[in-house]
């Protein structure tokens, strides 16, 4: 671009952008003129008006040069000649009329199997799903027993009460653990449901015991009350946002009380409402119940003899599961291989030789928990796979009867090329006639596709 | 064949430039004819009918000297062709005698009836 001075220097250049914007597109011979017109105007515009008005209107006349006159060659031709798809289309549209069974073969078994590989793909996408969604996720995990030797290979999750206790206390890589009592337990199951202030009882269901520590763990969000507080206190429960509405509609039922089975002797004050849990969480209850001051009977809470307890811990971040999971085996020396020395139980050998206590990621532990009998939501990893594999193959299938029924096709075609070959001869090239067989087919897949998302969006 | 009919825009810029002679360029066209018309129009649309003008054969140009306000860009002057001179005259000589034709008064005015 040529150098530029400005007899008007005090009011400064156009638009920079818009010179090079201009410059990009504009024919080589149009150039010169058009950016002197155009900063000719802009001077005299900006004698007349603010300088930000001349700028704009400088944009927008450089903007009205975008016409097929001015552009350069490149932006003039249409790179894909429409007009000729556009025929090739109307006939591939009217052969498809013609050929009414092979059409609805052709794009029926394509939207059958479109519409199954969507399905799949969806049922996948949400068994993939549950547990993604901790912020801390790389860090939460729940600890199980791993029993192993050659006649059994078992797992399982219950743990004593003290367990999460000595984790915490013992490891500094333990950021915070805590328990859950999922069984049918004392209060946890289902009970009959009331408010102290009235009589009438409810049935309900999905009730557990809690730790405080739980909440924070599993990130629970609360609706009201505090999450680092509301099991805080003994004798206190979480209520879920769906059972809040339901027995307190509209207030805040924080510091209520709320009586189970009739045990007038032991009310419960409600410490918080919690969101409900997501569709997609191994978890699902509606009453959390503290495990704070609770002790189920005399000593439970520190024998080694009584395991009901689900144990979730949060680690250090930065911290390798593999090697805190060695260093459990202080736990078992310690605690249980002690109490079964005491007790003078016969399954001292096998617990000191084959008994591991292990760490399971919280977001593997609705695909990947088959083995662990436990008692929360379950999917299985190897159905997801299977049925991975299933959709591939129905899509296989599909583009395998596509293409069959389309070679099949063209072997008609060949044999009526002889037909044909005067009309060929006067083309210039196979080149179109590929095209329009291509359009056809291309046809074919959009209307399978399509009819296939269609079909889908039914089912 | 080429194009020779002529638009109603394309009439009224190809005056435009015969009006303005010398000074005939995009830009002083674009505003002649708004202080004209009292109609904006952009520089662009006035230049891309005044390359289809010269197209058709209705006007030629031609570079002019440097110009030290334009950051010394030449401009280009157009000037009106034999052939577009005749086509404007045409196109009056034929909207002359369609309203030679056109009734001078409304045909519902009382006249007087000659029998």
């Amino acid at each position: 671009m040529r150098k530029t001075q400005h007899t008007t220097s005090g009011y400064g250049p156009p638009p920079k952008m818009a010179e090079k914007f201009l410059d990009w597109f504009l024919k080589d011979d149009l150039k010169e003129e058009v950016l002197g017109d155009l900063e000719e105007n802009y001077l005299s515009n900006l004698k007349k008006h603010a300088r930000l008005r001349a700028k704009a209107t400088y944009w927008y006349q450089a903007f009205n040069y975008l016409r097929p006159f001015a552009t350069r060659k490149i932006f003039a031709t249409p790179i894909i000649p429409f007009d000729m798809f556009q025929n090739y289309f109307i006939i591939g549209w009217r052969n498809l009329l013609r050929h009414k069974m092979y059409s609805s073969i052709k794009i029926g078994g394509f939207t059958l199997g479109i519409a199954a590989c969507f399905l799949i793909a969806l049922y996948m996408r949400d068994e993939l799903s549950y547990d993604q969604f901790y912020t801390n996720k790389g860090n939460i995990y729940r600890v199980y027993n791993a029993f192993k030797n050659e006649e059994h290979d078992e797992k399982w999750l219950s743990f004593p009460a003290s367990m999460a206790k000595i984790m915490k206390n013992d490891y500094p890589e333990v950021e915070k653990s805590g328990r859950l009592i999922p069984y049918d337990f004392f209060f946890a199951g289902s009970n009959q449901f009331r408010r102290e202030d009235q009589l009438q009882n409810a049935y309900e269901e999905g009730f557990a015991y809690a730790d405080q520590t739980l909440l924070e763990i599993l990130e629970i969000p609360m609706i009201y009350g505090n999450q680092e507080t509301a099991l805080a206190e003994p004798h206190t429960i979480v209520i879920s946002r769906n059972k809040a509405e339901k027995y307190f509609p509209g207030q805040n039922p924080v510091g209520e009380t709320i009586i189970l089975n009739e045990e007038t002797n032991r009310p419960f004050t409600i410490g918080g409402v919690m969101e409900n849990f997501p569709r997609n969480s191994h978890l699902d209850y509606d009453f959390l119940i503290t495990l704070t001051g609770e002790e189920f009977w005399e000593g439970e809470q520190t024998t080694w003899g009584s395991w009901n307890y689900n144990v979730y811990v949060q680690l250090v971040e930065g911290t390798n599961p593999l090697d805190l999971e060695e260093k459990l085996d202080a736990i078992k020396e310690t605690y249980y291989v002690g109490y079964l020395k005491e007790t003078g139980d016969q399954m001292l050998e096998d617990v000191e030789k084959y008994q591991k206590f292990r760490l399971q990621p919280v977001p593997d532990i609705y695909l990947r928990s088959v083995e662990m009998h436990d008692m929360v939501k379950n999917g299985d990893i190897r159905f997801v796979w299977l049925f991975g594999v299933v959709a591939l193959f129905i899509l296989l299938l599909a583009c395998i009867n596509f293409i069959n029924l389309s070679t099949a096709k063209s072997a008609n075609r060949a044999r009526g090329r002889v037909k044909e070959s005067h009309r060929l001869l006067q083309k210039p090239s196979d080149q179109p006639v590929f095209n329009r067989i291509y359009a056809l087919q291309s046809d074919f897949f959009c209307i399978g596709n399509c009819t296939g998302m269609a079909g889908f969006a039914i089912v | 064949m080429k194009e020779t009919r002529i638009g109603d825009f394309e009439e009224t810029i190809l005056l435009l430039t015969g009006i303005l002679g010398e000074d005939a360029y995009a830009l002083r066209i674009a505003e002649e004819f708004e202080s004209q018309t009292g109609r904006p129009v952009s520089i662009g649309a006035v230049h891309s009918t005044l390359s289809r003008l010269e197209d058709k054969g209705f006007l030629r140009s031609e570079m002019s000297e440097a110009t030290a306000e334009r950051g010394g860009r030449r401009k280009r002057i157009y000037t009106i062709t034999a052939i577009g001179h005749s086509t404007l005259e045409t196109s009056r000589e034929f909207k002359q005698s369609l309203w030679n034709q056109f009734p001078g008064f409304a045909t519902d005015n009382p006249t007087w009836q000659i029998s």
